[in-house]
């Protein structure tokens, strides 16, 4: 029995060194290395959760069966695994002071958790980063390249790039890094804990400025365009064709038959 | 730098989209502006990667849902514009925008192919007592890094081939079109990103 184990039987966690932590942060990191659509992040669930588990299971017949556990499907938006990922090491903790059919109780439910958790973490994540992170961050670079154009800067695309990466992984990074600890602090209490985590109000504040700078970004580009109403007219077609939730392939696949049958009779006709 | 080692550094860039990372320096226009920087017209890809990124904001990877890969589409579209012997901007948006769909293909069949490593890494498990995952990861990424190089080169090279063949016998009315819906394709994305950044 591994020293965390005897510390588990006794009711405590021993808890999670920095140097486990930063190991599986940076495995982490390579989280979809193996996606599939059969077990979808298993493989990289495993390869991130491994340095902590083959610290609680000293006898190789128990770590053998933890990490098939952890070879079962697993899915979430791999900013959020993090949560994930620590409260799974927090959950095997404790299941390693257990014994008998108490163990056995404690793995099925160890499952569960871990699945839910997956699911309820990529509502929470896909919401938050492919929804609003990513708009807003591609919004803030083409406002902060207006501005550097304007300001005369000598590589504005420098400074839209530099930007976009140093707020999308700034956030990314430290949700990624938190999430590890906060997970296993709250261990299989998260998914009572989850619902006090609410994004909503960070992303729709996101949402609302990335509103103004892509407006900004249009007016500016409008702004230049030799003909202005032209281009506003246009403008306002795309926004209306996206407000009846037609897709950019759609639209964009329109707008390149449209101008060749717009030229070619010109051409015909003229 | 030539085509081979740009096709290089464009795979390597795609590997941050799903595989390893996720720093976005995958995200076309990242990813644009960097192959744009190393193929010597930074502003052709900065442009090429920041109209891909907003045509393809609303395609997200949710779930199992495998979007357009925009790294393959920002980087096709720069590496057929740029240089001697570049096409047209006009015609060469779409093409890498279409090689980018046609990318999303080859994506899912290396997703599916990697189902078998769930099942090779229980077989190492039960008879060599460990699931000997390093190797098989090294293997995807190796695999991903190898697939995706060989289908830019091909594809960026037999576009550009077919492009500068082609070209000089579309007519001028083709050119005026495809030119005409270049220079709309930023008023599309952004009224794309302003519908994707709407708070309610």
């Amino acid at each position: 029995m591994s020293a965390l184990a005897t510390q588990a039987a006794a009711g405590r966690r021993t808890g999670l060194p920095g140097a486990v932590q930063l190991r599986i942060f940076l495995r982490s990191l390579g989280l979809q290395a193996g996606w599939n659509f059969e077990r979808m992040q298993n493989l990289g669930f495993l390869w991130a959760v491994s340095p902590w588990l083959e610290r609680v299971w000293t006898e190789p017949q128990e770590l053998r069966r933890a990490q098939q556990r952890h070879l079962e499907f697993f899915n979430t938006t791999p900013q959020m695994a993090g949560f994930a990922l620590g409260a799974v090491c927090a959950m095997e903790e404790d299941l390693a002071g257990l014994k008998g059919a108490e163990r056995e109780k404690a793995e099925q439910r160890l499952v569960q958790v871990k699945r839910l958790l997956g699911s309820a973490l990529a509502a929470l994540g896909d919401a938050l980063f492919w929804g609003t992170m990513r708009p807003f961050c591609a919004a803030l670079a083409l406002a902060i390249l207006v501005a550097a154009v304007e300001a005369g800067a000598r590589a504005p695309w420098a400074w839209a790039v530099g930007v976009y990466l140093a707020v999308y992984n700034g956030l990314s990074l430290w949700i990624r890094w938190k999430g590890i600890g906060l997970g296993y602090s709250w261990g299989d209490a998260f998914p009572a804990e989850l619902q006090r985590l609410a994004p909503q109000r960070l992303a729709r504040g996101l949402k609302t400025v990335g509103l103004g700078l892509a407006a900004f970004a249009a007016i500016a580009f409008l702004s230049r365009s030799s003909r202005v109403a032209l281009g506003a007219g246009f403008f306002g077609f795309f926004l209306c064709l996206k407000l009846l939730r037609l897709p950019n392939r759609t639209i964009y696949a329109g707008l390149i038959a449209g101008a060749l049958v717009w030229h070619g009779a010109r051409a015909l006709l003229g | 730098m030539g085509l081979p080692g740009l096709c290089l550094a464009a795979a390597a860039l795609e590997l941050d989209a799903v595989t390893l990372g996720q720093w976005m320096l995958s995200r076309p226009i990242v990813g644009g502006t960097l192959i744009g920087v190393l193929a010597g017209d930074v502003r052709l890809g900065f442009w090429m990667g920041a109209l891909i990124e907003l045509l393809i904001l609303e395609d997200l990877p949710i779930g199992g849902a495998i979007p357009i890969n925009g790294p393959v589409a920002a980087a096709s579209a720069t590496l057929i514009a740029a240089g001697p012997g570049g096409l047209a901007p006009g015609l060469a948006l779409p093409a890498g925008y279409a090689l980018g769909v046609v990318y999303r293909a080859v994506d899912i069949q290396l997703r599916t192919s990697r189902a078998a490593l769930s099942r090779e890494a229980e077989d190492n498990l039960k008879e060599r007592g460990t699931p000997r995952l390093g190797g098989l990861l090294v293997r995807a990424v190796c695999v991903q890094f190898a697939v995706t190089f060989v289908f830019l080169l091909a594809a960026t090279f037999a576009t550009r081939f077919l492009g500068n063949w082609a070209w000089p016998w579309a007519p001028e009315s083709a050119r005026a079109g495809l030119d005409a819906a270049f220079r709309l394709t930023p008023l599309l994305g952004l009224a794309s990103l302003m519908f994707a950044v709407r708070p309610y």
